[in-house]
């Protein structure tokens, strides 16, 4: 049995999520543990935790979409044979709350986002997928997240620092990189995000709380800039391709 | 024996890039060719070809330089596997320029001079030390086995000048059977980048005619996988040896020995 915790303020959007869910894994026991409306993301997760009984504990956001359902829980599930913590985009070298600031080669992933008109209907954007799935990662994009059962139980939401819809990701899989259990990002599990990360006020407050909590294990910063792979893609058929690139071995 | 040749029509740099040459190379059995008044790429490489005595065979550019302390016995170890080395090329070639190909079918990495800060890092794809299954190469390095460059020869009869003569050469070396890969391991700076000009049409039409390939005659848009501003030479080397690669094997004396 595995657990999937969402939490949401759209009732809709949470249905239609719920029903996405269902249908990546018809033959795999699952709970869903919706959560309305909730105060900040970590107490939605620390409640939909405390309420799950599965293992592994999914963390997922409302607005995302698996591109390529028949292929999802059977990667994912194998994927999680060997790691604690895997994401859909993270670093490999945290040096502050944005998990990217190290840049190209230190980022990996690849998420899908819907593009306004008059622009092509989507972007890619291509953090790094050299592998399907990339280890010794240090921080990831909350996403989705997928944790074994006991690493999450023992790290939990910091819902007293991240008492908001911020930075409560890099906290956690940044924890559970230092108490050493093993983050990976899949590059596999194509996913369409439909919002973007807000990097507000709101997010400069929190990422000083982050900094206060964990600058002395992060890596120095330094300052370079850089620029990922973007595609913008007339279709998700077009996305769905471009996301499995010709070096990958053929899928087990 | 490894023969490096250069066709440069300048003493300086040509002078430059041997110093730069001999420290990397003190351990390796060398000879360097120099050709000075190359009336095209394809003809001075054949006067070198003619000339030289090694069984591998280094054809780059003047204004390149290895970025890493011991490039030699990389190379020497990849050219065990494969017959033909560069550092940048495409799986797929779709026409008169490897850039052509889909961004996720090119290769490769190599810094230039920057406009925003000192070096820029283009980053094709560098998701192991070494692609194999490449169609075609940069001509900036090309390594070539002897026997695969007498084989192939350079075609200065179609190429008279200086452009689309490696994307022939490697085409044909690919369409003759022979073994092909990118090194992203061998990390180059490239002072120069690729000029697009009349000629380079004049020539990728001549590259269309002989291949039959698909007659998209455009400058390439290359889109790397990533881009990174750095300031220095070794930065640059950081960013180019990415963490998910595994340690470089440890080369014994014997193992850089060059292959026959």
């Amino acid at each position: 049995m595995l657990s999937i915790i969402i939490p949401s303020r759209s009732p809709d959007r949470l249905a239609a999520i719920s029903a996405h869910y269902h249908a990546l894994f018809p033959h795999h026991p699952h709970e869903i543990i919706p959560i309305l409306n909730p105060p900040s993301i970590c107490d939605a997760y620390n409640r939909g935790l405390d309420l799950s009984t599965g293992d592994p504990v999914l963390f997922s956001h409302d607005d995302i979409e698996f591109l390529d359902p028949p292929t999802f829980a059977p990667r994912l599930l194998r994927h999680l044979e060997s790691c604690d913590v895997l994401g859909l985009a993270g670093t490999s070298l945290l040096m502050n709350a944005s998990w990217a600031l190290a840049g190209v080669p230190h980022i990996f992933g690849q998420v899908l986002h819907p593009l306004p008109p008059p622009y092509l209907p989507y972007i890619l954007s291509i953090y790094g997928t050299p592998r399907r799935l990339v280890r010794n990662i240090q921080a990831m994009d909350g996403l989705f997240l997928a944790f074994r059962r006991d690493c999450i139980a023992q790290l939990r939401w910091d819902a007293d620092t991240f008492d908001a819809f911020h930075i409560y990701d890099v906290d956690v899989t940044f924890r559970a990189h230092l108490a050493g259990y093993k983050l990976a990002v899949a590059c596999d599990l194509p996913v369409l995000h439909s919002s973007h990360g807000a990097f507000d006020d709101r997010w400069k407050t929190y990422a000083q709380r982050f900094f206060n909590k964990h600058h002395t294990r992060l890596a120095p910063i330094f300052l370079r800039k850089h620029e990922f792979g973007t595609l913008q893609l007339p279709s998700r058929q077009h996305a769905l391709l471009r996301m499995s690139p010709p070096h990958w071995p053929p899928d087990v | 024996m490894l023969s490096i040749v250069t066709c440069s029509h300048r003493p300086d740099r040509l002078a430059a890039f041997h110093h730069h040459l001999r420290p990397l190379l003190a351990d390796i059995p060398h000879e360097l060719i120099a050709i000075t008044d190359a009336t095209g790429l394809c003809e001075g490489y054949t006067r070198a070809l003619h000339r030289s005595s090694g069984n591998l065979l280094l054809f780059c550019h003047d204004d390149i330089r290895f970025l890493s302390p011991n490039p030699f016995p990389t190379l020497l170890r990849h050219m065990q596997s494969f017959d033909l080395l560069g550092v940048a090329g495409t799986s797929r070639l779709l026409g008169p320029h490897w850039g052509l190909a889909r961004p996720d079918f090119l290769f490769g990495q190599v810094a230039h001079p920057g406009k925003i800060s000192p070096f820029e890092v283009a980053i094709y794809n560098a998701p192991a030390r070494i692609i194999p299954n490449i169609q075609a190469l940069d001509g900036l390095f090309l390594c070539f086995r002897r026997a695969c460059i007498q084989s192939i020869g350079w075609d200065a009869a179609t190429f008279p000048g200086f452009h689309l003569y490696d994307l022939d050469a490697s085409y044909r070396a690919y369409l003759a059977g022979c073994k092909l890969a990118v090194a992203c391991d061998i990390p180059l700076l490239h002072h120069s980048a690729g000029a697009y000009d009349d000629r380079w049409e004049h020539a990728g039409a001549a590259f269309i005619r002989k291949h039959r390939t698909s007659p998209v005659l455009k400058q390439p848009y290359l889109v790397p996988c990533g881009g990174v501003a750095v300031h220095t030479p070794e930065e640059a080397l950081e960013v180019m040896t990415p963490p998910y690669w595994p340690a470089e094997p440890i080369v014994s004396p014997e193992r850089t020995a060059v292959p026959c």
